[in-house]
C-alpha cells in the first residue's frame, strides 16, 4: 500500500437513525481526527536513579473528531443525533487504496453540531464534534 | 436522471414557459446555435463547458453542479434585442426551482454583427452569462 488521498473515508455511528448509512444522511466534507493522546509522563527520577526514569500512563485519551460536514436540512441531522445514544460505537473509516478502507472504533457521541452556515451563494456547511471515550480498536467491519 | 442534457432541457422550458418571452420569440429558443435562416428575434441558449464545478463529499458527488450558461438574444433591430434580454434577465436572476437551486446573472455584453446574408443592416446580439447551480446526481 501506498500513502492515499482521503476521498472515500467517512465516519459511522453504529446505532441511530443515522447509522446505517453516512452516505445518505450527512455528506462529509472532510474530518479531523485529533488522534490518541498519552497523559505526559511523571518524572520519577530519584537520587540513586543512575539516568532520568519516567513513568508512562497505562492508558491514553482517544480524543475527538470534527466533522465538517455539507448541511442539508431535508436529512434533519439535528433531529438524528440529539437522540444518539452514548454507548454508540463511532468508526472513522479511511481510504485504503482504491475500495480498500481501515477502521479505527471507539465509543463516541455527539459533543456539537456548530458553525452551521447558509451563504448566499455557496453550499450550507455545518461541524459536528463527537467526543470519543475508551479502547480504539481496528476494524474492518463497519 | 438529471444530466446536463437535463438541465439544458430545463433551461430552456424555463425560457419557453414565459409568456413575456413567447410573446417575443414564439418556440424560436434554440440549443448551441440558431438554424440557418431562423426568424428574429430568437434565443440561443449554450453551456461553457469549460465551467462546469461539482460539490463533492468525500464519498461523491453531493448532488449539486455549478455551470455557466450563456442566453444570447438575436435580432435586426436593436430594441427587440434589449426588450428580449431584459426579460430573459428579469425571469432568470435568482431563480431558484427543485431543479435549479440558483441563476444568477453575471455578465450582460451587447454586441453588433455584420447580417450574415450580407444585407446592410446589422444583426444586435446580447448575451447574458449566466451562473447556475443545479441538481445533478
Amino acid at each position: 500500500m501506498a500513502h492515499d488521498i482521503g476521498q472515500g473515508s467517512f465516519v459511522k455511528f453504529s446505532d441511530g437513525p443515522i447509522g446505517s448509512n453516512p452516505g445518505t444522511h450527512y455528506r462529509l466534507a472532510d474530518f479531523d481526527w485529533s488522534g490518541i493522546k498519552r497523559a505526559d509522563p511523571v518524572d520519577i527520577s530519584h537520587i540513586l536513579s543512575t539516568a532520568n526514569e519516567f513513568l508512562s500512563s497505562p492508558t491514553y485519551d482517544p480524543g475527538e473528531a470534527k466533522l465538517n460536514i455539507q448541511w442539508d436540512p431535508s436529512l434533519d441531522i439535528l433531529s438524528s443525533i440529539k437522540s444518539q445514544a452514548t454507548n454508540s460505537v463511532v468508526t472513522l473509516v479511511f481510504a485504503n487504496g482504491g475500495t480498500a478502507r481501515l477502521g479505527y472504533s471507539a465509543f463516541g457521541q455527539v459533543q456539537s453540531i456548530d458553525g452551521i452556515k447558509a451563504a448566499r451563494d455557496d453550499i450550507m456547511t455545518g461541524t459536528i464534534t463527537i467526543k470519543l471515550s475508551g479502547e480504539v480498536g481496528t476494524t474492518t467491519n463497519w | 436522471m438529471p444530466s446536463t442534457t437535463y438541465i439544458d432541457e430545463l433551461l430552456r422550458q424555463e425560457l419557453a414557459a414565459s409568456a413575456d418571452i413567447a410573446s417575443q420569440v414564439a418556440s424560436r429558443i434554440y440549443t448551441v446555435q440558431a438554424p440557418q435562416g431562423s426568424a428574429w428575434p430568437c434565443l440561443v441558449v449554450a453551456r461553457n463547458t469549460q465551467g462546469g464545478e461539482a460539490f463533492a463529499d468525500m464519498l461523491g458527488n453531493s448532488g449539486l453542479t455549478r455551470a455557466t450558461y450563456m442566453v444570447s438574444a438575436l435580432s435586426d433591430s436593436l430594441e427587440e434585442v434589449r426588450n428580449l434580454s431584459r426579460a430573459v434577465r428579469t425571469l432568470l436572476q435568482y431563480k431558484q426551482t427543485e431543479g435549479i437551486r440558483l441563476i444568477v446573472v453575471t455578465d450582460e455584453d451587447e454586441q453588433q454583427e455584420d447580417s450574415p446574408g450580407g444585407e446592410q443592416l446589422p444583426l444586435y446580439r446580447t448575451d447574458l452569462t449566466i451562473q447556475v447551480t443545479y441538481t445533478a446526481t
